[in-house]
């Protein structure tokens, strides 16, 4: 291995920062499978992909990003960026790389935990009797062999029996939310492949569509989990999910609304928490 | 996601030809516009490309095509938020450590 191939950049993107337990899970996962963690995300390290429609904005945050990443590769030597966000990947390939000078690699977490996954074996030795439905995009697979990648290390975990969902539009739930109905078809076609199968358990891989989905969770007795939970689950960490909770009807407690500010709490949060679910 | 805007049977050389005059900055058909504007990223245009083999990623085109749709031809509307980050911070102060929220906010 080469001098600095083992400490890395965890690049978890913006609206991560709405799970912090997978942060958090993500971050451990990368530790126990060797690497030295330097984990990055939020406005500050904006990819710009939300800007579309402020392309000098988003030029602008991009070259800032790629910036920062170059003075962790060369100052701290953190020549790999590890990404969890689908539409943070394909950005930095396909124009904030191509768009300035870049000293770093990158690779998606699926594919750092599945080429380490013999480091992982050793310590997912606690059964997961769980029966499992993965809900899987095509989008993605244009840079990242995303559902194949998350298929080997789930199928690692003892005790627990993988289904491979209908693949959806679209590279996650987010981007299906401007299309009328392509959301909510998506949505039903992972819950009745998953009643079908006599599935327990939903498994995200990306985040908006555990956002989407989290509202489901006890529908027909499935539980949503997404899949840096189930790994953990079968190391024996707990594993909570604050946001599904909320989204399934639970508020966060009183310190930490008071800590978030309260009328900012009201306005942001509780409309998102209270939405709709995708499926009736 | 054709189906889901109604272009299932349109004329994919129609489709092509507008993603070309968006690319230019120039406007397009409204079918053009609403199937850049639907655009999931699922990715499939690409393989689908008959000038894939020359280097085109159609992806790509349909994205750039997409930018100048919102901000040259004006075809599509800008659906701007201005409470999506302070949404995202007011969600992490819910849950980060002091710690956190000083490296991550």
């Amino acid at each position: 291995m080469a001098i600095g191939d083992d400490r890395v950049t965890f690049w978890f993107g913006c609206n991560m920062l709405r799970h912090a337990e997978m942060i958090r899970l993500s971050m451990m996962l990368l530790e126990r499978v060797g690497y030295d963690v330097s984990a990055v995300g939020g406005p500050a390290y904006c990819c710009g992909t939300v800007h579309d429609h402020e392309l000098q904005a988003a030029s602008n945050m991009a070259a800032r990003t790629v910036a920062r990443f170059n003075e962790g590769a060369t100052r701290d030597g953190r020549g790999k960026v590890i990404t969890w966000c689908p539409s943070c990947h394909m950005h930095m390939s396909d124009i904030m790389a191509p768009g300035n000078a870049t000293h770093f690699d990158i690779a998606h977490l699926s594919e750092i935990l599945s080429e380490r996954a013999a480091r992982l074996a050793p310590i997912m030795n606690v059964p997961v009797n769980r029966r499992v439905l993965l809900h899987r995009h095509v989008g993605f697979a244009t840079h990242v062999a995303i559902n194949s990648r998350v298929v080997e290390v789930l199928s690692r975990i003892s005790g627990l029996e993988l289904i491979e969902g209908p693949a959806h539009p679209g590279h996650m739930c987010s981007a299906l939310a401007a299309v009328p109905g392509a959301l909510a078809a998506a949505a039903e076609g992972t819950w009745s492949a998953a009643a079908a199968n006599s599935c327990d358990t939903v498994c995200t891989i990306f985040h908006s569509c555990h956002r989407e989905l989290a509202a489901l969770d006890g529908k027909d007795n499935i539980r949503i989990r997404n899949w840096v939970h189930l790994v953990a689950e079968s190391m024996g960490i707990e594993a909570s999910d604050s946001y599904r909770d909320w989204r399934a009807g639970e508020a966060p407690s009183v310190a930490a609304i008071e800590r978030a500010e309260e009328k900012r709490y009201r306005q942001l949060v509780e409309p998102e928490l209270r939405r709709p679910p995708p499926l009736r | 996601m054709v189906d889901h805007i109604g272009l299932r049977d349109f004329d994919s050389r129609v489709a092509t030809d507008g993603l070309r005059r968006l690319a230019k900055g120039e406007t397009a058909s409204a079918e053009t516009v609403a199937w850049v504007g639907a655009c999931a990223k699922s990715g499939l245009c690409v393989t689908a490309c008959p000038e894939q083999s020359l280097g085109l990623d159609a992806m790509l085109l349909v994205r750039v095509a997409k930018q100048h749709a919102l901000n040259d031809t004006h075809q599509l509307s800008v659906k701007h938020d201005p409470t999506y980050f302070p949404r995202i911070k007011t969600f992490a102060r819910l849950q980060l450590t002091d710690e956190e929220l000083a490296k991550w906010l």
